[in-house]
């Protein structure tokens, strides 16, 4: 029976403000804990997860923990590279943290696409929800609107800390990568997705026109 | 006149250079002194202790060290700069030239900023008639209580008294930002004294001075000397003040060590904030670099070792802005480079490794920009990191490739089984683990073994030898005779 499995591999990166949980939601996700005691990342980390998607496909997810300083951004950029889903974490108890979510957005855009150009799935997950004093309550409205001009396909609010949608999140994500996928899948090809990257980008450069 | 029990206590004396030849411990209760408080810079200058006029030469007092100086040297500002009251006394020893005005014996103060009550909290029994009325002129003590201090950026107060009564010391607490407190001493001479009479026969280090000692050119030689430590420790104290964009971005302080009681919120003293100042201080004085997340392990490990604030500043100074090439700026270059240089490295020696992470497509980046950026920290055991950091500084940024080069030679077989790319990952992070790389002695001397990369032939041997549970002496004899041939 095992044999007739269907089995996905899935890159999906953890990207977001320097201290937002990305590092704790992945340790929830994958190994059921948390501890507030995590130090901070350095470069990039990577987890393990798999998931049993139907009765006959497997999922497995290869979680990309992704250092959260800006520095590290221009090395973190080779880590990008055939993902196709991400998760953007902000913290809810510090406003500036969702600021920098468009940017993150914007930067994930830039660096990877899917093969046919569009932008590749992603989640926006609003952590630490166990901390914000119903803030983001009023704010559920504003935030579809915010996900829908940034190109999420989703958003939740999560707690690495007591386990809140982490699972469900990651279930939305999976989902439109599925679908994104089928979408991108032209007979016969496998489900690897190949992204190119910035092809289009180097084709627009004016100054190879010119000459 | 009565002998006034003026007793003040020093409440903290830090680790700053001249404080550190402070004859007093913390909480040892001070002779009766005069003080005199001048702001340096934008720190605020507070005083603890107030002299007592009667007091005379204190032949009783344990203090090793007697230098007079004069103020001048003292601060950067030359003292008629400040607010000053009264008049000079022109024959006055040179050495108090600036700063003995002939005043009534009762010592006055001035006290630009009001102080409360609240903060002046001299002791009741350290009142002597004599000095009672300065006293109430507002001194304020703020020592013990710094953070009450702190909204005061700029604190005067000055107090003068006879030459006569110049007994001691100077105690001067520079009350900086987030509870900071230097205290440095001057002590004042008697009329009547010699170079001589004030430098004990002991050096602060504990040598007898010999017959011949040339006590005038040594006062005037350490007064000079003075203002060079007081100079490098002000520089260390205006780093330390100002805010910038690091503070910002210093998300990782109690992600530094959180497993370590000493960098525990709850821990006393917390090595929490001396990351911060040390960081801060950092990101002040090279702000091409600021701040990069890795180098809070740094500053951490040089705290727990050298439990110095100062010291760590300078020694990840030297690591970041001599030994290592470049790793933290914005751009990281320097890191970037080392890593393909490492790449290549294993494409000459351990070819097979090569191989196996390009055909998987794992970057090198990915498995050792941790190994670069924290420089082993939490990936090696602590005694292994010190034995490889103290090569480092010794050595150069290269010690880095050639741990990196031995784990990896190491454990090639291991390596060599993974079949994707998580297990390559997994395998990276399991070769940094065990009893090799705990064997921290064997691990430098194989680091060091000329032979590691040349002659295939000897070293698996020694590999075995060091896999060995029991290192008894026979063992250690081979190795030992093994390092020889390796060595020669």
């Amino acid at each position: 029976m095992q044999s007739h499995q269907k089995e996905h591999l899935y890159k999906i990166l953890v990207i977001g403000d320097l201290g937002v949980g990305k590092t704790s939601i992945i340790k929830r996700y994958v190994h059921q804990n948390f501890s507030p005691h995590y130090r901070a990342t350095i470069g990039v980390d990577f987890a393990l997860k798999v998931l049993s998607w139907d009765s006959d496909t497997v999922v497995r997810l290869q979680l990309w923990d992704i250092a959260g300083q800006e520095r590290f951004g221009n090395m973190t950029r080779v880590y990008y590279r055939e993902a196709v889903g991400a998760f953007i974490v902000f913290d809810v108890t510090r406003p500036a943290t969702f600021e920098a979510v468009s940017k993150w957005k914007e930067d994930l855009d830039s660096k990877l696409t899917l093969s046919n150009g569009t932008p590749v799935s992603a989640v926006l997950l609003a952590n630490k929800c166990d901390q914000g004093k119903d803030g983001l309550k009023n704010n559920y409205l504003r935030l579809d609107q915010f996900c829908k001009e940034n190109g999420f396909v989703g958003w939740f609010e999560t707690s690495a800390k007591e386990n809140i949608n982490i699972d469900e999140a990651s279930r939305c994500l999976v989902k439109h990568i599925i679908a994104s996928e089928s979408d991108l899948m032209q007979p016969v090809e496998s489900d690897v997705v190949k992204p190119q990257m910035n092809s289009s980008k180097i084709a627009n450069c004016s100054a190879c026109f010119k000459s | 006149m009565a002998q006034a029990s003026a007793v003040f206590t020093v409440t903290r004396c830090s680790s700053f250079t001249p404080g550190a030849h402070f004859p007093y411990k913390q909480g040892t209760p001070l002779p009766p002194v005069l003080v005199h408080c001048i702001p340096l810079s934008e720190a605020t200058i507070v005083v603890s202790c107030v002299s007592d006029p009667t007091f005379h030469r204190p032949a009783d007092l344990s203090c090793p060290l007697t230098h007079g100086l004069p103020q001048t040297t003292l601060l950067d500002s030359p003292l008629d700069t400040l607010p000053y009251h009264g008049t000079k006394t022109p024959a006055v020893p040179s050495l108090l030239r600036c700063q003995t005005p002939a005043v009534p014996s009762l010592l006055r103060c001035q006290t630009p900023a009001v102080q409360d009550p609240p903060r002046c909290q001299i002791p009741s029994g350290a009142r002597s008639p004599a000095v009672q009325d300065p006293l109430q002129c507002q001194i304020p003590c703020s020592a013990r209580s710094p953070a009450v201090q702190r909204p005061q950026p700029c604190l005067q107060t000055y107090l003068q008294c006879p030459l006569s009564h110049l007994s001691r010391v100077f105690s001067l607490e520079l009350n900086l930002k987030k509870d900071f407190i230097y205290l440095f001493f001057l002590l004042m001479a008697h009329e009547n004294e010699t170079p001589g009479d004030r430098i004990p026969r002991i050096d602060p280090y504990g040598f007898e001075r010999p017959e011949a000692f040339d006590y005038v050119f040594y006062e005037d030689f350490y007064s000079r000397y003075l203002t060079v430590l007081t100079r490098r420790a002000a520089k260390w104290s205006k780093l330390l003040q100002k805010s910038t964009a690091v503070e910002k971005s210093l998300k990782d302080l109690n992600r530094t060590f959180p497993d370590n009681i000493q960098f525990k919120k709850t821990a006393d003293p917390c090595l929490q904030s001396n990351l911060y100042n040390v960081l801060v201080a950092y990101g002040q004085h090279n702000r091409r670099v600021g701040y990069c997340q890795g180098m809070n392990f740094l500053t951490g490990y040089l705290l727990l070792v050298t439990k110095d604030e100062e010291k760590s500043f300078w020694l990840l100074d030297a690591l970041i802005g001599r030994i290592l090439p470049d790793y933290y700026s914005p751009a990281m270059v320097g890191l970037k480079t080392d890593q393909e240089v490492l790449g290549d490295l294993v494409k000459m020696k351990i070819p097979a490794v090569a191989e196996l992470m390009e055909r998987h497509g794992v970057m090198w980046t990915l498995v050792v920009s941790r190994w670069f950026i924290c420089l082993f920290i939490d990936i090696l055991p602590v005694e292994t990191v010190l034995r490889i950091w103290d090569s480092l500084f010794y050595e150069g940024s290269k010690i880095i490739f050639r741990v990196a080069l031995t784990l990896i030679k190491r454990y090639q077989a291991f390596i060599l089984e993974a079949r994707n790319f998580p297990d390559i990952c997994e395998k990276f992070k399991e070769i940094t683990k065990g009893k090799y790389v705990t064997e921290c002695h064997l691990f430098m001397q194989v680091l060091f073994s000329r032979t590691l990369f040349t002659f295939k032939c000897t070293t698996p041997l020694l590999w075995d030898i060091w896999d060995s549970p029991f290192l008894d002496l026979p063992i250690r004899l081979v190795l030992v005779c093994m390092n020889k041939k390796i060595t020669f």
